[in-house]
């Protein structure tokens, strides 16, 4: 009675597995990626057809090599191995950068030949689960010869909690062992030891911090134990204080470079140098270690693939002074006051015509002398700028580092120069230096934006100065083509044996050379300032009769091609002769003989510069006018045109207007 | 026109020639002296029409209406010819043209009495070749016109007789009120032609006609001429070579010109500023 429902059920599940596993089984894919917007390699992933070819689940590969743009090295290479399980990075996964040039010896592996190379390598291990980073994690980067690893240049260990990095944290290098610990929330905890392998002796540094607060940093040094504080950095939490959160890539370390380090026992310069030295020497050392779980330059290594969430790399915790909207636009005031005040300054020196004028103008050497003392001065405001104007600068206690960042300026009551072998001495009213006890962002404020509008009258100043240099050299320039074009217009129009000299030309021969004369007088009489303003002008003139000794021999071809395109040629085979005759007689009529000399008589009427161009335009448009009609059927415009003698009328018939 | 000029010099070398070996042979048979026929009086209107139809090709058309004396009217006493001559004209260039076709003229007779027929018919085929010599303000033309006609008399029964004429014309017309021929000019037109004829009927003959007619021509534009001519002519008698005919005859001329060819083909695109 059992026997078949056992059977029976045995074979369903049999068959049920199978068909499961068959419909779970992965396929395999090679393909193209880019990533970082410009690197491009190949990857070679697993995936369930299930849910599309282009989904990573299983076993994920990429691979790109490419010329590198490091001086140093031919090539880099990157690759990526791990796993994905549905889109999501799940399990071990390796990353390696190379920078490599290859050398000249060859190697086989099966059936590839290649070179063997030399260069620099830094891996990294890791796990994730789910897509967050979990357990540990090792960073390794090493030199190789010839293929073979040498040295190794950091070597890197951590763990991971839930994409947290927590629990001891060892980092190592040739120059620095650093071990410390991140707690449970990624906030640097406890004592941070750092050891500098110097060559003599072992530098010490250990930082303790709580919770991602500094409180206590020692420093041993020959035997001996210094503390050393940042002055103006709060380490003690009190009530209505806004304490937040900031990482390494958001900054920490410039905070505590505006922190001001300071050793509390009275030591020598040299020691109080080499802490300094060494203790920026760990910010970076921290800083180049722990990015390097994930971050290669600029970019998130991990974030450049899919399937993860950003590493949470460790925290610290510093008091946040905020900035009030009114020092916010104070801040970027300084900033812009003191791009324009370099930018002016600079431009001035760089500027070609300032030695040339020096020596033909007082006020040029007074601006520069003025310029050199702010000049002088300048890298004092631009420490002062660089720190009001960082991001650093809203957690630390302002109202010490204004006092640090005072400048100290020592503008001068009077200013000598030398102008034509000649001392000269001069007064100037140089901003008031603002006071060290009372400096803060308003009377910084106050000193630049009183340099900005000294060095800009100067500026303005020396900018007429060299236009007026220019002008003046532009208007000698300009006077010896007046004279050129001049003479080139009397032998134009004064020289009737020259071949070209057409009825035209004779007609307004001595309008032309009259306007000549009389334009290039008036121009003589001017006084330099109206020479200025007006040589353009009378130049445009000169071309203008030249452009019309121009129109006038053109004019006379044009009279023989609407001659030509109104007569209509006829072969006469009776008498073995061409005949010509006009055609549409009463618009070429009313052209010739109203039109024409009505433009002529108008020009001449109005024979001043200023018309000489529009004249030719108008009388260019009516040539035109007549060439386009001469291809038309113009019998209405015709019978309109017959017995009309008004040239303003005959103008609107064909639809032209005047131009003056 | 070297060339153009040396043929015609030969040809009225030969002319002349064959009009003087006419001449001695018949001597015996000639009065002593020449007789001198009353002349006659005759108007002629006549239509000349080219019709281009191709860049080099025209059609030729020509329409007369011979008037002669009667009776009582001089010049324009009764119709006595109605004349149409057509051919195809070819131009190859402008100074050389040559035409083939050919002319039916219809006589009207003026004898009376029953063995005498009203009308008769002339058909004709006619081929010419004109060259045209040009001056900077006139113009100078040869023509030599060869024509192959069926002739016959009035009389009722008579058969046609196959003869040939020869045809030479000079003539130039040479513009009075213009520098060169054009529409408006007026134009004096010097025209001599010697037609000599050839045939089995042709004993004594040999000149048909010297025609001498000088006349003013008016060019109203380039498809439209009129001109006016008083012809004077002589030449031997059909019926006895001895007696020379002559006839004054007022010439009425209009030329009709026209381009059978589309617009655009004849007028080309035109700009200032290609």
């Amino acid at each position: 009675m059992f026997k078949f429902p056992i059977h029976f059920i045995i074979i369903f599940f049999l068959v049920s597995i199978s068909f499961s596993g068959l419909a779970q089984q992965r396929q395999f894919k090679k393909d193209s990626l880019t990533i970082n917007d410009s690197i491009s390699g190949q990857i070679e992933y697993e995936y369930n057809p299930s849910n599309g070819n282009d989904n990573f689940d299983g076993k994920f590969s990429f691979q790109s090599v490419f010329e590198s743009k490091l001086e140093a090295y031919a090539y880099e290479a990157i690759t990526y191995k791990g796993n994905y399980n549905s889109d999501v990075k799940d399990g071990d996964w390796n990353y390696a950068y190379k920078k490599l040039n290859p050398k000249d010896r060859k190697y086989i592996e099966d059936f590839k030949i290649g070179n063997l190379a030399s260069g620099v390598e830094q891996q990294v291990n890791g796990q994730f689960q789910n897509g967050k980073a979990i357990g540990k994690w090792i960073v390794v980067r090493q030199r190789y010869t010839d293929s073979k690893a040498e040295d190794t240049l950091l070597s890197m260990r951590s763990t991971f909690k839930a994409n947290t990095i927590s629990g001891r944290f060892e980092s190592h290098s040739p120059g620095i062992d650093l071990s410390g610990y991140f707690n449970a929330d990624g906030y640097f905890h406890g004592e941070w030891e750092i050891t500098h392998k110097t060559s003599d002796q072992p530098i010490k540094e250990v930082r303790t911090y709580e919770a991602g607060i500094l409180k206590s940093y020692q420093l041993e040094y020959k035997g001996k134990i210094f503390n050393l504080e940042y002055t103006n950095l709060d380490t003690s939490l009190a009530k209505e204080e806004n304490w937040v959160d900031i990482g390494l890539q958001e900054g920490y370390f410039d905070i505590l470079k505006l922190a001001k380090l300071e050793v509390r026992e009275s030591i020598s310069s040299s020691i109080a140098f080499t802490a300094k030295k060494q203790s920026e020497s760990t910010d970076d050392f921290i800083t180049r270690s722990v990015s390097s779980l994930s971050f290669r330059s600029e970019h998130n290594i991990w974030q450049s693939l899919r399937g993860s969430e950003p590493i949470g790399l460790g925290k610290f915790k510093v008091r946040k002074y905020e900035f009030s909207p009114q020092e916010k636009t104070t801040i970027q005031r300084i900033k812009t006051s003191f791009d324009y005040i370099e930018t002016t300054l600079q431009k001035f020196k760089e500027n070609p015509k300032l030695k040339l004028g020096k020596t033909m103008n007082e006020e040029l050497n007074q601006i520069e002398l003025i310029f050199s003392v702010y000049k002088k001065d300048l890298s004092q405001l631009k420490t002062m700028v660089n720190v009001i104007g960082s991001d650093a600068f809203e957690y630390i206690d302002r109202t010490r580092v204004f006092d640090q960042i005072w400048p100290e300026l020592r503008f001068p009551v009077e200013i000598t120069y030398e102008f034509q072998s000649e001392l000269v001495t001069k007064t100037h009213a140089f901003p008031k230096q603002p006071e060290r006890n009372n400096f803060n962002f308003n009377s910084a404020y106050t000193l630049l934006d009183a340099i900005e509008k000294d060095v800009k009258t100067l500026s303005e100043e020396a900018k007429a100065i060299f236009k007026n240099m220019e002008a003046e050299r532009s208007l000698s320039r300009d006077e010896e083509k007046l004279v050129l074009k001049k003479e080139q217009v009397e032998e134009l129009f004064g020289n009737p044996d020259n071949e070209n000299f057409n009825p035209y030309h004779e007609r307004f021969q001595d309008l032309v050379l009259d306007l000549s004369k009389s334009t290039f007088n008036t121009y003589g009489a001017y006084g330099l300032e109206e020479k200025k303003a007006s040589i353009k002008n009378v130049l445009s003139c000169f071309d203008s009769m030249s452009d019309l000794h121009e129109f006038f021999l053109k004019l006379k071809a044009k009279d023989e091609k609407l001659d030509d395109v109104y007569t209509r040629t006829t072969f006469n085979p009776y008498v073995m002769v061409d005949m010509s005759e006009r055609i549409k007689e009463d618009l070429y009529t009313a052209f010739i003989e109203i039109l024409q000399p009505y433009f002529l008589k108008k020009l001449e009427s109005n024979f001043e510069c200023e018309y000489l161009e529009p004249a030719m335009d108008e009388i260019d448009k009516v040539y035109q006018k007549m060439l386009e009609l001469s291809k038309q059927d113009t019998k209405v415009l015709e019978k309109e045109l017959r017995r009309e003698n008004d040239p303003k009328r005959i103008l609107k018939i064909l639809e032209l207007q005047s131009q003056y | 026109m070297k060339s153009a000029s040396s043929i015609m010099l030969t040809l009225v070398v030969i002319l002349v020639a064959t009009y003087h070996s006419f001449a001695q042979e018949e001597t015996s048979e000639f009065p002593d002296e020449s007789i001198l026929a009353e002349p006659e009086t005759l108007t002629w209107f006549n239509n000349y029409a080219n019709f281009r139809i191709s860049e080099k090709w025209f059609w030729h058309g020509e329409v007369h209406f011979r008037f002669r004396e009667s009776e009582n009217i001089n010049y324009l006493g009764e119709l006595a010819q109605i004349y149409n001559r057509h051919g195809i004209k070819y131009i190859p260039n402008k100074k050389f043209k040559v035409t083939f076709g050919g002319v039916l003229r219809v006589d009207f007779g003026d004898q009376i009495g029953d063995e005498f027929v009203n009308t008769r018919l002339e058909p004709r085929i006619w081929h010419e070749y004109l060259w045209m010599m040009p001056f900077e303000h006139l113009r100078v033309y040869h023509r030599i016109r060869i024509e192959h006609r069926w002739k016959k008399k009035f009389k009722k029964g008579s058969e046609y007789v196959f003869n040939n004429r020869w045809r030479y014309k000079f003539m130039m017309k040479i513009p009075l009120n213009k520098a060169k021929l054009q529409p408006g000019a007026f134009y004096f037109n010097p025209d001599v032609e010697l037609i000599m004829q050839s045939g089995k009927g042709i004993v004594d003959n040999p000149i048909e006609d010297l025609r001498l007619y000088p006349g003013i021509g008016y060019i109203a534009s380039p498809r439209l001429s009129y001109s006016a001519n008083m012809m004077y002519t002589t030449g031997q008698s059909g019926d006895f070579g001895g007696v020379y005919r002559q006839r004054w005859i007022f010439k009425f001329n209009v030329y009709i010109n026209l381009d059978l060819r589309k617009f655009d083909d004849k007028i080309p695109d035109t700009s200032f500023y290609q």
